[in-house]
């Protein structure tokens, strides 16, 4: 600072550049953004926190929330400017028909798209990993693989235990469907004793994700993209066909 | 009282309503977020609900900073 603050000089009557200044080394800790062009044609959703699902979770906890995300997609869908999607997953997990409905939606969608695990991408962060064209995990993120439980719940009745049985049956083929991993793999992952405390299940991380057959690759944005400029290469060309003959899918 | 239990905390324990109303979705310039109403009629913006990359580098709407009524 060159000029010193002059003492009772109301500051509200200018809110010039330096508290503007100061304003923003508060919020971001930086003095400028950097900026970028227009209309990118690759958009980034980012699932953070919670997979929040019919049950609303207090404002401190950092949801992803089902509403807002599926309106998001069908508007990707629908923008024919946007050629692409990146998914970022951070994810602990949460609720498992919100959490396949987002799958669904991502594998359902006609663009290519390219998803990414940082951090975690545990429990049903799954099936939404291994939604997208192509998966990457960074090095260090690990993704819990669990069988499906109701949180302090204790089962009691058999037709409860059934219901919870096939919806664990379809989060399985999900991930099936949509990844390398055998079913017979991703059931014994799920139920593997001694890798977590006091619970069954596995935590892959990284390298082991791409081993067992559920992510494709390691690798974090800079592959991420690079990937995904190549698959939007490949289908537009694709929708021109090899001979200019419009291709039937 | 010691509680022994694995339900979660916020099912025993619910927060109150006043603190989910204080957080609303606003539409700022045709961006959705998700903003804290201040007292003084202002919004703190919490969230940036967008997939566009671009929309998190506009300087008005970074998390943390207000938008006035």
């Amino acid at each position: 600072m060159e000029k010193e603050p002059v003492p009772n000089e109301p500051e509200e009557q200018q809110p010039g550049k330096s508290s503007a200044l100061i304003e923003k080394i508060q919020q971001l800790g930086q003095t400028n953004v950097p900026q970028m062009s227009q209309d990118s044609k690759i958009h980034c959703l980012t699932i953070v926190g919670q997979i929040e699902g019919h049950i609303q979770l207090p404002p401190q906890n950092k949801t992803t929330k089902y509403e807002h995300v599926i309106p998001q997609i069908v508007a990707i869908e629908q923008n024919p400017n946007i050629e692409g999607l990146l998914v970022i997953l951070n994810t602990v997990g949460g609720d498992v028909e919100a959490g396949l409905a987002i799958s669904e939606m991502l594998a359902s969608l006609s663009k290519p798209t390219v998803s990414i695990v940082l951090g975690g991408g545990h429990s049903i962060g799954v099936p939404i990993a291994v939604s997208c064209d192509y998966s990457y995990i960074a090095e260090t993120a690990t993704m819990t693989i669990h069988p499906i439980r109701l949180t302090g719940l204790v089962i009691g009745v058999p037709q409860t235990f059934e219901y919870l049985d096939k919806m664990q049956e379809r989060v399985i083929n999900f991930v099936t469907r949509h990844s390398k991993v055998s079913d017979e793999k991703f059931k014994e992952l799920m139920f593997a004793k001694g890798n977590l405390t006091r619970d069954i299940g596995t935590n892959v991380i990284g390298t082991e994700a791409v081993q067992s057959g559920l992510i494709n690759e390691v690798g974090g944005v800079g592959q991420a993209m690079r990937k995904l400029n190549e698959l939007i290469e490949t289908s537009s060309s694709k929708a021109k066909g090899p001979n200019g003959e419009k291709m039937l899918q | 009282m010691i509680l022994y239990t694995m339900t979660p905390m916020d099912q025993i324990f619910p927060t109150d309503e006043s603190v989910y109303s204080r957080y609303m979705m606003i539409t700022y310039n045709g961006v959705q977020l998700l903003a804290e109403r201040q007292e003084n009629n202002g919004y703190r913006v919490d969230r940036i609900l967008s997939t566009d990359p671009a929309v998190y580098l506009e300087q008005s709407i970074q998390p943390g900073s207000i938008i006035r009524e």
